[in-house]
This record gives C-alpha cells, structure tokens and sequence, in this order.
C-alpha cells in the first residue's frame, strides 16, 4: 500500500505541463505571481493593517476633469433613461408635459439659466468624450495639452449651452 | 604683456576658494538668524502598540537648519526629535524609489520633493494612498512587486537556448531604441499606481500604471521575440481596460514620465494598430 | 510507517530533491520531519474570488472597440439629430445613445460595486433598464414628437 502511495506522490512531479511556445519559467513566474497577490490579501486582512487615505489627494485640473465626465455620463444616463421610461409610463403625451411646464410661466431670468444647466452636461460630456476618443488614438496625451484642451473644453460647453438656452429667443 | 595678464590673475581674488566658502557663510548667516519653525504633520501608526489608530503627529523644524528635501526634513525629525519615526529612504537622490510618499497631497519622492519654505503652512506627510500601511510612513508593496513579476519583464527570445545566453549581442537599431524612451527610467516608485483612483478601486486585478507601462515597455522592444504573446496574457477586462485616461499618472511621476500615454498606445496595439512609443510628459 | 522505512532505505536526501518540496509537504503527515515548514504550497487560486487576481478571463479587446465604435457614432448623430430631426434619425440617434449608455453605466457599476452577490444584481438590472429605456424611445419616436423634434421643442418653445 505504502508503494502504491509513493507512485502516486512521484508521478506528478515527473509530467509537468509546458506550453509549447513559451520557455518553460515562465509557467512559475506566473504562478509565484499569483501565490504572492493571494498571500498580500490574505496576510493584510488577517493582520487588519489600516488603509491609507485617498481623499486627501490634491485635486488638479485632469482629475477634476475626468470625475466630471464620469459625473455628468451618470447623470445623464440616469436622467435620460428616467425620463424616457416615465414619459412611456405616464399618461399623456410629450405635448401634454410641455404644455404644463409651459403653463406655470416661469420667468425668463430662470428659465434661461435653468436650461443653461440642463444643456452644459451634455455639451461639457460630448466636448470631453471626444478628448477621450483622441487620447484613445494617442494624441494630446502630454500633460500641457491636456491642461489647455481642458481648459478649452470647459469653455467651449459653456458657450454652446449659452448657444442651446438661447435658441428660444432666436425666433 | 603676457607678464602683466598673469600678475593681474594672480591679483585676483580665488574665486573657487571665496566659492567653498559660501555654505560657511550661509550657515553663518542662519545661525544668527531668527530661526523659521515650519509644522509638519506626519502620519503616525505602530502595529506593536495596541489598539492604536492612525493619526497626524506634529514635529516642529527650524528651516534655518533644514535641508532643502522633504527628505532632509524625515532624517531630521528621526534624528533630533522622534527616533520611532519609520519611513523607507536609500539613495536620496531620486533614482531607487524607495522614498515614495504623499506631500501635500501629491504622490512624489520625499528626497527629491523640495521643502514649502512659507513656514506658516503646514506641510503634510503621508504614506501613499489606499494602500495598507506596515507602520508609519512605510505601504505594504508586495501586491504591486507581485504585479510586476506577472508582466514577465525580462527578455525572452524564441531560438536561442538558455545554454547560449549571453554568447552573442542581440542586435537593436538606434530607432528601435528610442522606442524604449520615458519607459526604461521607470524607478518603480509606485507613485503613479497609487494615485490611479482606478488601481484604488480594484487594485488587485487592475495592474496600474507602472506595471502596464513596464508591459509595454517589453511589447515595444524589439529585442523580444514574444510581444503577441504578452499582450494576449492582459487582454481580459480588468487588468488594462480597467484605465479610464484619468492621467493622474502622468501628473504625479516624480521623473516626469508618461504612463498615461503608454497605456493609450498599448491599448492602441491590442487592438491592432501600430505604436511608435511615447512623448515624455 | 512502512513509506518511512522504503523512505530511509532509498535515501532520504536523495529522494527529497527527486520529489520537490510541494509533495514533501503533501506528504507531511507521513514524512513530516523532512519538510521545511517555510515550505510555500502551491495552490491554484480561487476563480471569482473576492480579492485577487482574475483568471482566465476571456478577451475584452473586442467590446472596448466597439465602445469606441459607438462612441464615435455618436459625435456626428447628436448634432444632427437635433439640428436635423427625422423618424429614421431619430432611431439611429436611440440606438447609439441607449447601447453607450448601458456600456457605460454596466462599467461604472463594475468599477464601484465588487462583492459575491452585487454584481449579480446590478448587472441584470441595468440590462432591464436599457432595454426599458430602449422601448420607450421607440414608442417616442413611433407615436409621440420623436427623440430630436422633443429636445428641440423643448428648447425653442420653452
């Protein structure tokens, strides 16, 4: 029985699988790899090490950028899946809803504003998206272009929304 | 003529000595000068105390007597006033990484991370964020290494024998070297990983910029028989698309490198156009 | 008891380099003195675990390009179908808006909630949602003003 056993131990150890094209350390490595990565989860939860602040961290343009399209997508998706659903949902057509808001006559020093607002979302994410697309082709992606096509960026929504709230008044 | 110019020389005041003599004076001028105390605040944990939560110790330092490093200012404090302060430190020069932290709230090397001079504000210390501290100023860094390792970055040739390493030189262009340019400084500080909010959030199966810019480093050698390979190994959706171009990376490396721009033209070969490198920030 | 004395007798030393420390310690409670207990065991990690690395995940190259596709779609449609509103515009105009959205809400939901049970829930739910959403656009443009003419009404008439 005890032979039969050690048989059984021996024969992994003589038929180790090898990929073909790789050279053979690599299969180690990888798994040295992950043992290591399993090992730091399990050694730092068991030993209940404190994790360090990130909320601290200075604030500079790209980031702030960058969590504004992330803000303004959610916002947006949440906003437009929303109100799609209801105006399905609800009874009454768009007509209907746009009539009511019309009927509370709201003054023009709000509702100019107020659609500034509503617009400068979409025209900052699209500006901002197609930065993203460029930078996913590899251009502009020093950090002085990024610092100047933000700061144009911010501006140029500006303008457009102004553009968007402004079309009422253009007859 | 030429008698007159070398007398003339040798009536001239040495300027190199005068020069030698310029700490001597400043150091002069300082002690008798007012002293300038500047707050630090310094992250403080000790694992062997227990119960211990972390907090912000303040040291006071005289500027006057002060190097001009963050750095200077550790060693001091660790030196005159705290000797239990712990953080990593090595070359102070700015090229073993070792000394990586938070000032201010920007991830940079404390040696090469000149001191705020207005000493009515404090300068904050950290350990890098969102990571587990081992006590004080020192973050647990081995998840990171474990990355590094899994990347493979070494060379790896398809014909050549392990017996015939190192026989002959593996031939590379001048152009194909300078593909390898604002990746090979790589210090493996981790300042950029650690400022990645992506690498905060999903750390263990998002590489982070150091690792993928070092894996694009070994795809873009030509040298290496084997950059298919290494990027079929990343190509699932956590460990390089995970990066959403937040480019806190590029702003944050203290030897002005640009990860941000390597994960973009690696993202570019995975999906099959071409890379020529990168620009430095 | 009777491995130990085949063990002694074939040279303990000899067959501990031929064996390797992983099956020593597989062994240990037989031959336990002849293990190291340093010893690492190799094991295979736990697929879909909470903390760690993923494995064998399977290629994602192919979604991240056709979020771009979509993307980049949609640089052209948003200004015309404002500007320019019709019925097959207008459709075009959903379908690039609703499959980017779902995209990229799915991948922020997957940034921020990890977990055994989570991702279980908000992954059916946003694909609920986009289809919901989806449908009501339809019924938008098939029934209703239609996705441009409402934004344009909305801002020229108000």
């Amino acid at each position: 029985m005890s032979l039969s056993k050690l048989r059984m131990a021996i024969r992994p150890c003589l038929t180790v699988q090898r990929s073909a094209l790789i050279p053979k350390r690599v299969v180690s490595s990888e798994v040295k790899a992950h043992e290591e990565m399993r090992a730091f989860w399990e050694k730092n939860q068991k030993l209940g090490r404190p994790l360090t602040h990130f909320t601290t961290y200075k604030m500079h343009q790209p980031m702030l950028m960058s969590l504004g399209h992330r803000i303004t997508g959610i916002a947006m998706g949440v906003a437009f899946y929303g109100l799609v659903i209801g105006l399905y949902v609800m009874p009454g057509d768009f007509t209907h809803y746009l009539d009511l808001i019309k009927s509370f006559d709201l003054p023009k020093w709000f509702l100019f504003p107020a659609k500034m607002v509503v617009a400068f979302p979409l025209m900052f994410h699209y500006m901002n998206g197609i930065r993203h697309l460029s930078w996913d082709a590899g251009k502009g992606v020093r950090l002085a272009t990024m610092y100047k096509t933000g700061w144009s960026i911010l501006a140029t929504a500006i303008v457009m929304s102004a553009c968007m709230a402004s079309l009422a008044y253009l007859g | 003529m030429a008698s007159a110019l070398s007398l003339a020389k040798f009536l001239q005041p040495n300027r190199g000595f005068l020069k030698a003599l310029q700490p001597l004076r400043l150091a002069a001028a300082a002690s008798t000068a007012a002293p300038r105390m500047k707050t630090f605040k310094v992250y403080r944990w000790d694992p062997d105390k227990p119960g211990d939560k972390p907090r912000m110790q303040d040291y006071q330092l005289d500027l006057n007597h002060t190097g001009v490093m963050i750095l200077d200012a550790l060693i001091k404090i660790k030196n005159e006033i705290d000797p239990t302060l712990t953080f990593r430190r090595s070359c102070r020069e700015g090229i073993c990484g070792s000394c990586s932290m938070t000032v201010d709230g920007v991830n940079t090397l404390a040696c090469l991370c000149k001191i705020n001079q207005n000493e009515s504000q404090t300068t904050s210390v950290r350990p890098l964020p969102h990571m587990f501290v081992i006590k004080d100023l020192i973050p647990d860094l081995n998840n990171f290494y474990a990355q590094y390792r899994w990347i493979e970055p070494w060379l790896k040739k398809k014909d050549v024998k392990d017996a015939e390493m190192g026989q002959t030189q593996f031939m590379q262009s001048p152009e194909d070297r300078d593909k390898l340019d604002g990746m090979y400084e790589c210090i493996l500080c981790a300042c950029c990983s650690t400022s990645c909010p992506s690498y905060w959030w999903n750390g263990d199966k998002y590489l982070g910029p150091a690792v993928i810019m070092q894996a694009y480093r070994w795809v873009m050698d030509s040298r290496d028989d084997f950059p298919k390979e290494r990027m079929d190994r990343m190509r699932d959706k956590w460990m390089v698309y995970r990066c959403h171009t937040i480019m806190n990376c590029t702003k944050t490396c203290p030897k002005g490198l640009n990860p941000g721009a390597a994960i973009a033209e690696l993202k570019k070969l995975m999906m099959g156009y071409e890379s020529k490198g990168i620009p430095y920030q | 008891m009777a491995t130990m004395s085949v063990l002694r007798c074939a040279g303990a030393r000899s067959l501990s380099r031929l064996l390797g420390p992983q099956l020593l310690s597989r062994m240990a409670p037989i031959a336990g003195t002849l293990v190291p207990k340093s010893t690492l065991m190799v094991t295979q990690p736990k697929q879909k675990r909470l903390y760690g690395p993923e494995l064998g995940g399977h290629s994602d190259t192919g979604m991240w390009r056709n979020e771009r596709i979509a993307a980049i779609a949609l640089i052209p449609l948003i200004p015309a179908g404002i500007l320019v509103p019709s019925m097959p515009m207008d459709f075009i105009l959903s379908a690039a808006l609703v499959l980017h959205c779902h995209w990229r809400l799915s991948g922020v939901c997957e940034d921020y909630i990890h977990g055994e049970l989570l991702p279980k829930i908000h992954q059916p739910f946003v694909l609920v949602m986009s289809i919901l959403a989806f449908g009501s656009l339809c019924y938008l443009n098939y029934s209703d003003v239609g996705l441009g003419n409402a934004v344009r009404m909305l801002y020229s008439e108000l």
